[in-house]
């Protein structure tokens, strides 16, 4: 049981946690509000929602994602750079998984396959046992824009745009009406204790701030899993820890489930699990302190 | 993403570099403004003429000339004198007689014997000495040879007719001198009209007064009725050595009432066929029309290379856009957006920057030129009652328009196909 290990953040933060709260009675109503989605003719979508809630699933392993054996590398010749070497991976519904590695380990490269943002050159990939390599263009690119939230850590938030349309973009991708994805965005920025900040500039902001808006954007679309690329890593201490819970809290009350690309170790001790990647493969000897730890 | 979403943002996108998108709009501006302004002389012009044309009514009338004797061919030397041949004689103080080229009385009669012409008249040049009324003075006149054959632009009174009396048509420009005091009041009067006879002798020919017409392209003088011009003829010819043979260097033929085109053609064909040119009052405005047609199709070439050139200044500035935007489209297609609408995006901006720029240079251009064409109307071109020079129609504004859309579209393709080609991982890892 991955996910009662991760530590969660609770009533030691009482003016935070009563937003949230809010924010989760609203997440369980949106839930059941967008659970129908057309994924066009003879496609299905292989993150189709269970019938049932979450926490009445057995102990029984679900997985999201699996990955077989996964390489990539780029350039040629000379100059060829072999960022993944064969990575085999699986991750659960509603776990926490943490990436970790150090700069040019072939973390991030790892994380860009699993959310289909770039293909492997060998292995398989599997959402919900169905092969990513079957997947239409077309598919995936609702796959990315329905179920995957991203957290970038440089924010990538539109310059001069505001607060608000910058978490209206995935919505505005997916072909919601004006008002309706206005009033989602609003929410899911409430539920962020943002929506004051709602027609500021999104580059007014303060860094912190500015992930909320990220996480906001991420959460708008109501995904299964959000994809954080070192979440914390352009923030302080204080704020960075404010970031975690409330990611792992997503985790907690919504049952998102997170891949959390990191070096800080801090970090990756919060989560569920830890895959340790080193030089393109998984550092079994990481694995094996840890257990022993 | 939804349409309207997509073109709301394009539009949002444009305002982003506000300095750039200026620029490249003011690029495409002075293209369209040139573009719309050329179009509209040319429709101004064209306008004008036609309605010119209009005036003149009697399609049933073709100017002939006899063509013009095979040039000999090099080397070959003169050609062999031909007695019978007649030489000009129509007019009256004219030079050493010119061969050739010239329509003699058997010329007149062989047209006459063409097929659907009724009749033949040959031009007759009437040089008179002055035009008189009561005793307000001598003043000299010309004679506008078109007058019998052109609805006049009646400012008073009525067209020439076919009576048997002597009848005259006024420009207004001619009464003051002439002393009367409107157009009105000089219908009906009689004014006097003199002439020399071949010896050198005067005669004077009393005319009525039918009507003031209003000066126009095409109608410079006094016009003269039938009656009034063989009268005339007739005296200048006094006293002519009998063995000069008469000779016209036009003739008017006349077919029967509105000529189907075909009709026309053929008639045309045949004096063809027998050594005559014949021409209506349309094809004569209509080489005049294509002279203008080739004017403005000169000036909107320019146009269309500015706006070429401006097309370039686009590339630009999208290619600018996307370099500048790497990370946001990287985002968008991170996030699920498809290339194809990527490609939208960035295209719908450039055809925006078109529109924008062609819309501002077609306003602009609309006022400016209606300004300028009425100020031109009411100081230089007075003279030309009717005259805009510049008409600027909803269609071709319209077309205008369009092609730079077309051409800012075409403009659009580079850079909306380097964006939606982005791949989002190297997108969103470009610094």
């Amino acid at each position: 049981m991955p996910r009662d290990s991760c530590t969660v953040p609770g009533a030691e933060n009482p003016p935070r946690d009563r937003g949230l709260s809010a924010g989760a009675q609203n997440a369980a109503v949106r839930m059941a509000l967008h659970a129908p989605r057309s994924y066009g003719a003879g496609a299905t979508n292989p993150f189709s929602r269970l019938p049932y809630s979450r926490d009445d699933l057995p102990v029984t392993t679900n997985p999201v994602l699996t990955a077989h054996a996964l390489h990539k590398s780029y350039g040629a010749g000379e100059s060829r750079f072999d960022a993944l070497k064969g990575v085999s991976l699986t991750v659960e519904e509603g776990e926490t998984v943490a990436i970790v590695g150090k700069s040019g380990s072939g973390k991030s490269t790892l994380m860009h396959l699993l959310a289909l943002l770039d293909t492997p050159d060998e292995g398989e990939l599997f959402l919900r046992g169905k092969n990513a390599r079957t997947l239409s263009r077309r598919e995936t690119n609702r796959l990315r824009n329905r179920d995957f939230g991203f957290v970038f850590q440089q924010f990538f938030l539109t310059p001069g745009a505001s607060v608000v349309d910058n978490v209206i973009l995935p919505l505005k991708i997916a072909g919601v009406g004006s008002r309706e994805r206005r009033r989602r965005a609003l929410e899911a920025l409430d539920q962020l204790e943002l929506a004051d900040k709602a027609k500021n500039k999104a580059t007014d902001l303060s860094g912190g701030q500015k992930q909320r808006v990220v996480i906001a954007r991420a959460l708008v679309n109501n995904p299964t899993i959000i994809f954080a690329d070192e979440p914390t890593g352009n923030l302080d201490t204080a704020t960075g820890t404010l970031v975690e819970d409330i990611l792992f809290s997503l985790n907690e009350r919504q049952g998102i489930t997170l891949v959390i690309v990191t070096h800080d170790t801090e970090l990756a001790e919060r989560c569920g699990r830890r895959i340790f990647i080193k030089d393109g493969l998984e550092d079994p000897t990481q694995a094996r302190q840890e257990v022993e730890s | 993403m939804k349409f309207l979403d997509l073109l709301r943002s394009a539009i949002g996108n444009t305002f982003r570099s506000k300095l750039r998108t200026t620029l490249t709009v003011i690029a495409i501006f002075i293209g369209a403004f040139t573009l719309t302004i050329t179009s509209a002389i040319g429709t101004g012009i064209s306008n004008y003429i036609d309605t010119q044309v209009a005036s003149i009514g009697s399609t049933n009338m073709l100017t002939v000339t006899k063509k013009a004797d095979a040039p000999q061919a090099a080397g070959s030397g003169p050609a062999k004198y031909n007695p019978a041949q007649a030489t000009d004689s129509s007019g009256f103080d004219r030079g050493p007689a010119a061969s050739g080229a010239v329509l003699s009385k058997a010329d007149l009669t062989k047209i006459a014997r063409v097929k659907g012409i009724t009749s033949v008249h040959p031009v007759v040049q009437i040089s008179p000495k002055y035009i008189e009324y009561a005793n307000h003075g001598k003043y000299q006149m010309t004679v506008n040879i078109a007058a019998t054959f052109t609805k006049a632009d009646l400012a008073a009174g009525s067209q020439l007719g076919d009576a048997n009396t002597n009848e005259v048509l006024l420009p207004t420009s001619y009464l003051k001198n002439l002393g009367f005091g409107g157009a009105h009041s000089a219908v009906g009067k009689q004014v006097t009209i003199a002439i020399d006879d071949y010896q050198g002798v005067e005669h004077r020919v009393d005319a009525t007064v039918v009507g003031v017409q209003n000066t126009t392209l095409l109608n410079g003088g006094v016009g003269l009725n039938q009656n009034l011009t063989d009268q005339l003829s007739e005296v200048q010819a006094t006293g002519r050595p009998a063995t000069l043979a008469p000779g016209y260097a036009v003739a008017m033929a006349h077919t029967a009432k509105n000529p189907t085109s075909t009709q026309i053609d053929a008639i045309k064909k045949t004096l063809s066929a027998e050594g005559y040119t014949g021409l209506t009052v349309a094809d004569q405005i209509g080489a005049f029309q294509t002279v203008i047609g080739g004017i403005i199709g000169v000036l909107n070439a320019f146009a269309v290379i500015a706006l070429i050139a401006a097309g370039f200044g686009i590339i630009n500035t999208l290619l600018m856009s996307v370099q500048e935007r790497t990370r946001e489209i990287g985002l968008m297609k991170a996030m699920g957006m498809g290339g194809g609408k990527v490609y939208g995006l960035f295209s719908m901006e450039a055809v925006f920057i078109g529109f924008l720029g062609s819309a501002i240079g077609a306003a602009v251009g609309i006022g400016l030129g209606s300004l300028i064409s009425n100020v031109l109307s009411d100081t230089v071109l007075s003279g030309l009652p009717g005259l805009h020079v510049m008409q600027f129609a909803p269609a071709s504004i319209v077309t205008i328009i369009l092609v730079v859309m077309a051409i800012a579209f075409l403009a659009g393709t580079l850079p909306a196909r380097r964006a939606a080609r982005q791949n989002p991982i190297d997108a969103l890892r470009y610094e």
